[in-house]
């Protein structure tokens, strides 16, 4: 009897606190978002701004995640089926970006690109920008996000051993065919799950992008930028109607998350 | 020799793994490598497959030095111990797989699975994946994959640790029979020695990293060199004052004494037959073991062990029974001596 | 099954990237403005407050240059605190003019050899195209009866100004304020110090920049009184116009935010001609109405003028070169690191 009680309270404080702290706030953007009428929000998600803002945030998502796919499983692959010297070293180093305020991302970047930074030199003769331009937001938001496809894909080639690939290895299988038949089958849903979380907070980004943008509209902003910048300019229905395009696509990657989710359980299962 | 191992030594983080190991193993035998857990065995077998490479020391296969061929071209069937059969593959590919990386034709591999799946009676199962069988059935697809490539040296690592007791026996013989059948020289790793004595040609004894001997399951048995091998094999009870017994002496360099069950009857009283020879000693437990009864006797304060026929009227605890103990393996530092009882010859009376 | 629906994952990921890089190329195209016969983009890095200004000027501009010389010209805007857009612009954020709240941020640029010397004639007025001035921003009724600065330093008061670290206008800000507390005590330091210490003690939010403090103020409904640009607050009005008022302080400053072309980037760019045009045409009759329409002062006295109802024009304002020596003097005694402010607002 009194077990159920307890559970039941639980269920209810949990019910509480994910109204509260989630539902309410996406519910509050949406209403606020439409509250001056579907013509309001039409021109405010469809303001030139606010698509090129749109475009640039899908731009640099598009490249994160492939730039962390391909450094993730490699950076997987090391460290779980080799032993060498700093294996554990590399392991905290790829954790890092979840310890660095974001906001120091950014910083290190101008700081090393920018024009007072060592590299700038050799930017410039290269004639490329990378702060204040599109590479470096696309290199900000990589640095912050870098960590999550590898933190999937450990644990999971981890768990799987050495011993399929060494018995392939034995057999003569080199690197690539080991790897298409015998771990990649294995992490599939793993990197998948690893990709969406990257790619959903490569999308909500903020405070390293701030940093780096140079906030050129037009340019360098990015959607939740973007969102930012309308709110500043009193223009709060606008800011919430573009901030529920955000919110749109992040209850998409949480769709999509939940799949792959389950089709990973089933999986082990 | 097919397989030899000359002064081979690894080392792993300051623990010595394999220290100065060397013996050999004729083509065609079936050789078991058998020790206690961290004996080393097993990296003398990863050593032998090139999954770990020796700090010194020669591989020889077929005569030709290895060491420095990759573990791929070494022409190896490797069984490991939890059969790590590609989880994503089916059966079939399974078995396939080191002919596909060798590029056989397709008609080839269709033809050799078919063969080996026959062979390790799983006929039917082809499109299954590893999930979907047994133990056993993984271990024998296991065993299939290693041989398909045809290989010159067949290892498994404790094949198997993993199988449930009633299909290990099984699964022993099965082993056996087939690995006489297609020939080839192999070397399996285990901590047990009842599957090491009924399954291999030969034993290589393991501790701590030293070979302790090498030889046939009746050699060590009837004849043990070292303490260990002594010690290792069959049951045994150490006994520090063998002195004592009657029939034997305590000998200068030897000042344990290695006794087996079978080396001790245990009679009732009035039964007695070599009365000089022999000892008066208390029962203190009686176990049922499955086939036979084993008896615990206290003679004189050591305590040793003899088994008694189902046949027999069994023993009652704290009877008072004539224990004669026909020969006991004394223990030298690095040798061992047989030493039959000395009041039985004397009394020139009839063996039983 | 489960491979094919792999093979239309990565198909739509590729597709996805073609069309936002495709679209991202086209749009985003390099920061260096393509100079071609028809279209020219230069970028201005501006202050908080004139968002709106610009979005309106840049349309006004491109009409002019656009019958003038039958080019199209993009402006690509950047707000921020002045300090900080300053700072941007030093670590590689390529302005081609900049158009920030104070001399002494532009002066940080032409230190640094961005900027070439002598910039401050190159436009009239000190290229001070509009002026503007320091007002208190309060809730409408007035409740807690704010007339003058001294009622800032009251105990129950909450200040909302921003950071005079990164923000141009909360220079302005403590400036007046200090103005004020220097006539009151006729030029005893030590009070007047004593004086700013206890009104930034009474900030409760400090934002990086101008509008940031408004937002706070406004729609985050923040503190009692806003200490803001003139114009600032007239916005705020208009967007608002029952919910403030307005309370003119007995003294403030004359805040000339300051205008000038880049030159190391124009040049780079090859945008000179146009950047100067920019920056030229804000004091055009047309420009400095759009600006006084704006609430900035226009500096030019006949157009000013034409505002008197909106500007009340008979503020006593004190400014920065005659009160403070110029910035380079102010900045050294107030705002550089260890300075009075970070000695006053040590919590």
């Amino acid at each position: 009897m009194r077990t159920k009680v307890t559970k039941v309270i639980l269920i209810i404080l949990g019910g509480l606190f994910i109204a509260s702290m989630l539902i309410m706030p996406l519910t509050t953007v949406l209403v606020y978002a439409l509250r001056q009428g579907l013509t309001v929000f039409t021109s405010a998600i469809t303001d030139d701004y606010a698509i090129k803002a749109l475009q640039l945030t899908l731009l640099t998502c598009c490249i994160t995640l492939l730039i962390n796919t391909f450094f993730g499983v490699f950076a997987a692959w090391t460290i779980t089926k080799f032993r060498f010297r700093g294996r554990q070293v590399l392991t905290t180093l790829i954790d890092i970006p979840f310890s660095i305020s974001p906001v120091i991302a950014g910083l290190v970047f101008i700081l090393v690109f920018g024009r007072i930074g060592w590299a700038y030199p050799l930017v410039e003769s290269l004639d490329i920008n990378v702060v204040f331009a599109v590479p470096g937001i696309i290199l900000a938001t990589t640095f912050v996000t870098f960590p999550f496809v590898s933190r999937e894909l450990i644990p999971v080639m981890q768990a799987q051993g050495r011993e399929e690939e060494e018995a392939a290895a034995l057999m003569g299988a080199r690197g690539l065919r080991i790897f298409r038949k015998v771990t990649f089958p294995h992490i599939k849903w793993g990197l998948l799950y690893g990709v969406i979380l990257c790619s959903a907070r490569a999308l909500g980004e903020f405070g390293a992008v701030s940093v780096v943008s140079g906030h050129l509209r037009g340019k360098t902003n990015t959607l939740p930028l973007h969102v930012e910048i309308l709110f500043n300019e009193f223009k709060v229905t606008a800011a919430f109607a573009v901030a529920s395009v955000l919110v749109v696509i992040a209850v998409i990657v949480l769709i999509l998350r939940n799949i792959v989710e389950y089709r990973l359980k089933r999986e082990k299962g | 020799m097919y397989v030899e191992l000359r002064n081979l030594n690894k080392q792993f983080n300051g623990f010595k793994a394999a220290d100065n190991v060397s013996f050999g193993i004729e083509r065609g035998h079936l050789a078991g490598l058998l020790g206690p857990s961290g004996s080393g065995k097993t990296t003398i077998l990863r050593m032998l497959a090139g999954l770990e490479t020796p700090d010194s020391g020669d591989i020889l296969i077929d005569g030709k030095r290895v060491n420095d061929i990759p573990a791929a071209r070494r022409g190896i069937g490797f069984v490991f111990q939890d059969y790590a059969l590609f989880r994503y593959m089916t059966v079939f590919g399974n078995i396939a797989f080191g002919l596909t990386v060798q590029k056989k034709e397709k008609r080839f591999i269709q033809a050799r699975v078919t063969e080996l799946i026959k062979l390790i009676g799983l006929e039917g199962l082809e499109r299954r994946r590893p999930h979907q069988l047994s133990g056993g059935q993984k271990q024998r697809v296991a065993f299939a994959r290693a041989l398909a490539p045809n290989p010159q040296l067949l290892l498994l690592d404790e094949p198997f640790a993993a199988i449930d007791a009633k299909v290990r026996k099984d699964l022993r013989s099965w082993l056996r029979e087939t690995i006489n059948k297609v020939g080839v020289t192999s070397i399996f790793v285990t901590h047990d020695q009842d599957e090491a004595v009924e399954v291999a040609d030969e034993i290589v004894i393991t501790n701590s990293g030293r070979i302790e001997q090498v030889g046939t399951p009746t050699d060590i048995y009837k004849n043990p060199q070292t303490p260990f091998a002594a010690g290792f094999i069959g049951e045994s009870i150490v006994v520090s004052d063998y002195g004592r017994l009657h029939g034997f002496q305590a000998t200068d360099g030897f000042d344990q004494a290695v006794l087996r069950p079978e080396f001790v009857r245990a009679v009732k009283l009035e039964k007695e037959v070599f009365p000089h020879a022999s000892q008066h000693g208390t029962v203190q437990e009686v176990y049922f073991r499955g086939n036979a009864l084993e008896l615990r006797i206290n003679l004189g304060g050591q305590v040793v062990t003899s088994h008694q026929s189902l046949e027999e009227e069994a023993f009652k605890v704290g009877e008072e029974v004539s224990v004669l103990i026909y020969r006991l393996y004394l223990l030298g530092r690095d040798s061992v001596r047989l030493m039959e009882n000395a009041s039985i010859k004397s009394d020139g009376s009839f063996f039983i | 099954m489960k491979s094919s629906i792999r093979r239309f994952l990565t198909l739509a990921l590729c597709t996805i990237t073609a069309i936002s890089l495709l679209a991202g190329c086209s749009n985003a195209g390099s920061t260096d403005a393509e100079t071609t016969a028809k279209t020219v983009s230069i970028t201005n890095v501006s202050y908080d407050p004139t968002r709106e200004l610009f979005e309106q000027y840049n349309k006004l501009f491109a009409d002019y240059w656009l019958q003038k010389t039958g080019q199209t010209v993009e402006v690509s805007q950047s707000h921020g605190g002045s300090g900080s857009q300053a700072r941007s612009v030093l670590e590689g954020n390529e302005a081609d003019v900049v158009t920030l709240a104070l001399a002494g941020d532009v002066n940080m640029l032409a230190k640094a050899g961005l900027i070439d010397g002598g910039w401050i004639d190159e436009f009239d007025k000190s290229s001070s195209p509009y002026t503007s001035t320091i007002v208190f921003l309060v809730r409408k009724g007035n409740p807690k009866g704010i007339k003058d600065w001294d009622d800032l330093v009251k105990p129950d008061i909450q200040v909302i100004t921003p950071d005079p670290k990164s923000s141009g206008g909360a220079r302005w800000n403590f400036l007046a304020a200090w103005a004020y507390a220097d006539k009151l005590y006729k030029g005893d330091e030590v009070k007047d110090k004593e004086f700013l210490r206890q009104l930034y003690a009474n900030v409760t939010v400090l934002d990086s920049g101008a509008r940031g403090s408004t937002t706070t103020f406004v729609e985050n409904g923040q503190g009692d009184v806003l200490l803001a640009w003139e114009n600032e607050a007239f916005l705020s009005l208009k967007e608002h116009p029952d919910d403030f008022e307005i309370v003119i302080p007995s003294i403030s400053i004359l805040a000339q935010p300051s205008v000038a072309v880049v030159d190391a980037n124009a040049r780079k760019h090859g945008t000179e001609d146009v950047s100067k045009a920019y920056l030229e045409y804000l004091y055009s009759d047309d420009a400095q109405r759009l600006e006084g329409k704006n609430f900035y002062r226009p500096s030019n006295p006949d157009i000013l003028k034409e505002f008197s109802d909106t500007f009340d024009l008979s503020i006593e304002l004190v400014n920065i070169d005659d009160s403070f020596d110029g910035w380079d003097a102010a900045t050294a005694k107030f705002f550089a690191d260890g300075a009075i402010f970070d000695q006053i607002y040590k919590k």
